[in-house]
């Protein structure tokens, strides 16, 4: 079969009587041209950009890596990534440079968002509150990328007992915003749903009429929105506005019948129950290969990975330890070993992650070969919240941006945001300067970059 | 009887940080953001002291810009059982919105949705909607018979009909039109009559005029605006039934019978004799004790085997069935609460309690014995919010009493402070003995000085509120202290409350910001004033304050539009 050089939009859009439809086919089959290593238009393949991030932090003496530049061992915690370690750049010695420090809560949103927090009043027992000042990075992406696939952002949780009870900059890690934030999904049916469409049966179609009804809501709701937007105060119509912007992006994501076999679709996928004993690994599993697919189907771009938030109570009854999480970071004496065997399994979650990605063709590589995902947490040293030797991983090859094999870099004291700028663009967000204060900056971290 | 309410207490402080405990809003609630930025038009009163009674404060009622307001889950719940049935229910976790602390219904004037929210709505008006036109739903749902497979007419008739009840009002032409649209253009694809129904109906459960409270009122006379009667049976259907407005209070709106004080008068006695009355109220009382975030409490099952999920509900029903005994059902002194020794226990809480168990599963009615745990700060909900996984905090009790029950704002800990406490070590073992600390340093004694003698008389009981004569082997010592008052334990603090203005007032006002939607700021102290007058005159009943609060500026009259 002959391939003209058809541009992607043209390709994917369809008419079914009458409207408008997208639709996600993989990458390679779509419009990779004859050497299957760029589409067809002359563009090269998509980067993707992600988050991986989890709450507490590590041990800094088992994260550090031993020997810099591409020669690095991996240390304890990062042994699990052994098999994916030419994709993993590691950055040490970083201090986080937003300022205002809060145990936990500056951390967070420090890193999430490259700016200081928002402090909030808090509620009931709480010792503070938090919201994000500035989006989170990866809704900083999806702002610049977002709008070419069918889904903005994907915004995935693995553990479930994080704490909401201190803000959204503690509770969430994706924000559009001050206390608007896009809450990560735990339950996998829906991850399925939300990338596959309500209403499509796998290997048949959506019925037109479901098509028809849901955009016929849509059109109604967007001239609701627009007259009563006419009619209410300045404060509203910036309200309205982004509940504009919300039926907008739903409306890209109406998808019409799918071919049976394409985009290698799997069978309804069920939710992982969660129970006492918490099945971490099943989740991280199921998630992980959904978020494989949805990248390798161009669903979405931009992704993140709530693996847990800051001051987790994730019990890790796993390694056979009974105190939750956060609590052990505190009251665990000494050199803490329980908390660095939580921390070790929890970076083996995240290996799963790339190792899934290693394994995914695309074009000529593979699709790690094309993502930049930033991996890191709120803090280092979690007895002291401490935001100096600050863990930064970039996971993936940023379609050639960043160092392949990937290299240890010692950076002692040098700024954060250096690295979160790096991954931002090597996942193909295409940024001139990020961030706000201390976390300002519009240079990356050279080393880490290709 | 004169409330002296804009009461300010300084401390002279050796540090750059000073700690003043105002009578202010239940918490900050100047900074609320979203998308809607920082809302400064005169409704945020925020920290500001409220002005002092008489003279300075004009006389005439200035408020702020009228807001849309958007449902709450409960309100969102409710209403959609109100016109689809009990079979229609929300997904749990639903969580449109994040609780940004302070009161629901002053968050609701502010946020706004972010993309998966409404995303999250969209699928839930179109499941809804699938279930209503389900044939044996289709008789309820639409009030004439399909003549033909596309009647615009039928359709036209159900959309004027439910319509009216979704948007709380009648359609204006432009949204019946619209609506009408909705199903021709399914009918484009699928000729069946109830498939058009399913998409009108889905596109008024999805409308901005469903999902937020339109009360913008019209223009007045006067120069600012007033509700018309169509908010007014909206105002007062939420306020009292956490609901959309039912056929009667439509009829009532239609009639014109709630334009005049007699007829708003007795729409009040109707919605408030009814049990749901009870419920919206009680739970409006008791959002200050955060009972919901009981939920999230946890503690492990080898230090507290008591605590199990049944007992953490009886905790909750506790507490809410002590507020509706006294402030509704006897309609006493709402400061009641705070002394009485009646309570509501199951046999797990009695267990818990030490009393004598009466074979009960439902929370049963008895007297606390003398001692020192009386009223809702001596329950086990409020104890255990007060406290951690493995011990107590008398900081965090201190503090629940100053913003809850004092309704003064305590300031957050200073930037880079390590709120962790210091072990116990050789000769500080009580928790009274490690907080020492707090009130010996002058830059922390500042706040805690404040804070924590109000919430140590409470180490009498455990982290879970089970009462306790040692702490760490020690005897513990209850006594404590309120702005130069001492008092030798927390049944002593309690009847200190009972006497004092502001536990009642702190309520009252929680009352207030829910019907109005906004915290009280500049133009409105002297109808503040003389709303809270009338409600220690009237004795610190709840009842006959939300008379008041119907008939009072804040009900009717809302700001010119920006």
């Amino acid at each position: 079969m002959s391939r003209s050089t058809l541009s992607r939009r043209r390709m994917l859009r369809g008419a079914l009587a009458g409207l408008e439809i997208s639709v996600g086919l993989p990458l390679f089959e779509a419009m990779s041209n004859a050497h299957g290593d760029a589409l067809a238009a002359g563009g090269a393949l998509p980067r993707r950009f992600g988050i991986w991030y989890w709450g507490n932090g590590m041990k800094v003496s088992r994260w550090t890596p031993t020997g810099t530049g591409a020669a690095w061992t991996p240390s304890e915690h990062l042994a699990p990534l052994a098999a994916s370690k030419s994709y993993v750049n590691v950055v040490t010695g970083m201090s986080l440079k937003t300022g205002d420090p809060r145990a936990h809560h500056s951390g967070q949103v420090g890193v999430l968002s490259s700016a200081p927090l928002i402090a909030k009043p808090p509620a009931g027992g709480a010792p503070f509150a938090s919201t994000f000042k500035l989006p989170s990075l990866d809704q900083v992406a999806a702002k610049l990328v977002g709008g070419e696939t069918r889904l903005r952002s994907l915004e995935l949780g693995i553990t479930r007992r994080n704490n909401r009870g201190e803000g959204s900059g503690l509770g969430y890690l994706s924000h559009n915003g001050p206390d608007s934030f896009n809450p990560p999904e735990t339950d996998a049916a829906k991850v399925w749903n939300r990338l596959f469409g309500a209403g499509v049966r796998p290997g048949g179609g959506v019925a037109a009429v479901t098509l028809a009804l849901r955009k016929s809501v849509l059109d109604a709701v967007k001239d609701d929105l627009g007259s009563l937007r006419m009619r209410v105060g300045a404060a509203d119509r910036v309200r309205l506005d982004q509940h504009l912007e919300g039926v907008r992006a739903l409306e890209k994501q109406i998808v019409a019948t799918r071919e049976p076999g394409a985009c290698a679709m799997p069978a309804q996928v069920q939710a992982v129950a969660d129970g006492a004993r918490e099945p971490v690994e099943d989740q991280n599993r199921v998630m992980s290969d959904l978020l494989a697919l949805a990248l390798a189907c161009d669903l979405t771009r931009v992704f993140s990975v709530m693996y847990s938030g800051g001051v987790s109570s994730t019990i890790y009854w796993q390694l056979g330890i009974g105190e939750e999480h956060h609590g052990l970071t505190h009251n665990e004496p000494g050199d803490q070993p329980k908390v660095a065997k939580i921390t070790t399994f929890i970076v083996k979650q995240l290996a799963y992650l790339a190792d899934k990605l290693r394994k995914t063709p695309e074009g000529a590589g593979t699709l790690l070969d094309n993502v930049a995902m930033l991996v890191t947490s709120d803090c280092s040293e979690g007895r002291e919240h401490a935001l100096t030797e600050y863990p930064l991983l970039v996971v993936g090859r940023g379609g050639g941006a960043l160092k392949y094999p990937g290299v240890h870099h010692r950076a002692p004291g040098d700024n954060v945001s250096k690295v979160l700028f790096s991954a931002l663009r090597a996942g193909g967000a295409p940024v001139t300067e990020i961030g706000l204060s201390g976390g300002k900056v519009s240079e990356g971290c050279r080393e880490i970059e290709a | 009887m004169q409330l002296a309410y804009g009461l300010v207490v300084g401390l002279a402080v050796t540090s750059t940080f000073a700690c003043t405990a105002q009578t202010a809003p239940m918490a900050d609630e100047s900074d609320q953001g979203g998308a809607g930025g920082h809302d400064d038009e005169g409704g945020s009163g925020g920290d500001e002291v409220l002005g002092g009674q008489g003279g300075g404060a004009p006389a005439v009622f200035t408020p702020p810009v009228p807001t849309l307001r958007l449902l709450t889950e409960r309100q969102l719940g409710n209403a959609l059982r109100d016109l689809l049935g009990p079979r229609a229910t929300l997904p749990p976790d639903l969580n449109l919105v994040e609780d940004v602390g302070g009161l629901e219904a002053v968050a609701a004037s502010h946020l706004a949705l972010p993309a998966r929210s409404v995303e999250r709505i969209h699928e839930l008006a179109l499941t809804l909607a699938q279930a209503a036109v389900a044939p044996e739903n289709r008789a309820a749902l639409v009030p004439c018979q399909p003549a033909n497979p596309t009647d615009e007419t039928c359709l036209g008739t159900f959309v004027t009909s439910f319509g009216k009840r979704v948007f709380r009002r009648p359609l204006d032409e432009a949204q019946r039109t619209r609506l009408i649209a909705a199903g021709r253009a399914v009918w484009k694809v699928e000729a069946d009559f109830w498939s058009g129904v399913e998409a009108a109906t889905a596109a008024m459960l999805a409308s901005p005029y469903f999902l937020y409270r339109v009360e913008l009122g019209r223009d007045a006379a006067d120069g600012g605006r007033t509700f018309d009667a169509w908010d007014t049976a909206t105002r007062l259907s939420f306020l009292l039934w956490d609901t959309t407005p039912d056929s009667d209070l439509l009829g009532d709106a239609e009639a014109g019978r709630l334009n005049a004080d007699a007829g708003l008068r007795k729409g009040v006695d109707r919605l408030l004799g009814s049990p749901r009355a009870t419920a919206t109220l009680r739970s409006l009382l008791a959002e200050g004790f955060h009972l919901t975030e009981l939920d999230r409490v946890t503690r492990a099952p080898d230090r507290f085997p008591a605590f199990t999920s049944s007992l953490r509900a009886a905790m909750q029903a506790e507490t809410l069935a002590v507020i509706e005994d006294v402030a509704l059902t006897r309609d006493a002194d709402v400061r009641e609460i705070y002394d009485t020794r009646t309570t509501f226990v199951t046999d797990e809480l009695a267990r818990l309690y030490g009393l004598q168990a009466l074979g009960q599963s439902t929370p049963t009615r008895t007297q606390l014995p003398d001692g020192p745990r009386v009223g809702v700060l001596g329950h086990a909900s409020f104890l255990t919010l007060g406290a951690h996984a493995t011990a107590t905090s008398p900081t965090v009790r201190g503090k629940l009493i100053r913003e809850n029950v004092l309704c003064q704002t305590v300031p957050s800990p200073p930037p880079g402070v390590s709120t962790e406490l210091p072990p116990p070590s050789g000769k500080a073992v009580t928790m009274r003995e490690r907080l020492a600390e707090h009130r010996a340093t002058p830059a922390c004694a500042a706040c805690h000085a404040l804070i924590d003698p109000l919430g140590l008389p409470y180490e009498a009981f455990d982290p879970i509120g089970a009462y306790r004569t040692d702490d760490a082997g020690k005897p513990i010592d209850p006594s404590g202290e309120l702005e130069g008052t001492s008092f030798a334990d927390a049944a002593e603090l309690g009847a200190l409350l009972r006497k004092r203005s502001e536990p009642g007032t702190c309520l009252a006002l929680a009352l207030l910001r829910n019907a109005s939607g906004y915290v009280e700021g500049q133009g409105q102290e002297a109808a503040v004033a003389a709303l809270l007058d009338r409600f220690a005159d009237g004795g610190f009943r709840v009842r006959p304050f939300v008379e008041a609060l119907v008939a009072s500026p804040f009900f009717r009259r809302a700001g010119r539009l920006d």
